[in-house]
């Protein structure tokens, strides 16, 4: 991650900026919505319950360490994909959500909800989502000297 | 209905917030996918290349970009790594869920 956050310092033009867009390590609900109303049915488990976020988020702070970037603004996100139903919403996970599952439990009560809810209702996964911006600065490449020197 | 991402565009109303203004921008978008966010602020920057090294969600992306964003994006099945030979080439770069 970090060697990709420094081809990407390479490819930027001076005082270029870094938006950075991955999820974060919050769990992520199960919703049955129907007539304005939205029932949980459980959360998204993932195989490696979020470790891969976390080291979006340490791979960042390494390259500000560096002088690379300079941090200057984050924030979090809801990303929100909703499905008909709760065999759409799996296939869709599995398609494009590596490492995600909806435990049996959690489906289970979720087509519970959705029959005594009727035939409007829909499912959804809500994901709480972190941006963040940096700032290219510049530095001196391995071995230069410094002008000043 | 397919599967619908973001309708209450949360996701571009905070990209708005973190990169301002894109005109006269030349951006690089980095795991683009089949251009779901690409086509969200597209119209607004000088050029946008936009790079995944899966080539099937690129190919979905060529199918599914609208055709005013034809000229104004370059969509590439690639990754960061083959970009090399164009150096300080872009204004904005986007890690898109890539990272």
């Amino acid at each position: 991650m970090v060697h990709a956050l420094q081809t990407v310092h390479a490819l930027l033009a001076a005082d270029g900026i870094l938006v950075d867009i991955h999820p974060s390590r919050v769990p992520a609900p199960v919703e049955v919505h129907a007539s304005g109303r939205i029932a949980i049915a459980g959360v998204v488990v993932e195989d490696e319950d979020g470790i891969e976020y976390d080291r979006a988020d340490r791979a960042l702070d390494e390259v500000v360490r560096l002088g690379l970037f300079g941090k200057e603004r984050h924030e979090t996100f809801e990303f929100v994909r909703y499905a008909d139903t709760l065999d759409e919403l799996l296939q869709n996970l599995a398609e494009t959500w590596e490492g995600a599952h909806i435990p049996e439990d959690t489906r289970a009560r979720a087509r519970t909800q959705m029959e005594a809810a009727g035939p409007a209702a829909r499912i959804a996964v809500r994901e709480t989502v972190r941006i963040a911006r940096v700032r290219k600065l510049d530095v001196p490449a391995p071995g230069a000297s410094h002008p000043g020197l | 209905m397919p599967i619908c991402f973001d309708p209450e565009e949360h996701e571009v109303a905070a990209f708005d917030r973190m990169t301002g203004d894109l005109a006269g921008l030349r951006v690089l978008e980095v795991g683009c996918g089949d251009g779901r966010l690409t086509w969200r602020y597209a119209r607004r920057a000088a050029g946008v290349l936009a790079i995944d090294p899966d080539r099937d969600a690129i190919a979905v992306a060529r199918e599914e970009m609208p055709p005013d964003l034809a000229g104004r994006v370059e969509l590439r099945g690639v990754g960061l790594e083959e970009l090399l030979a164009r150096p300080r080439s872009f204004d904005l770069a986007i890690m898109s869920w890539s990272l």
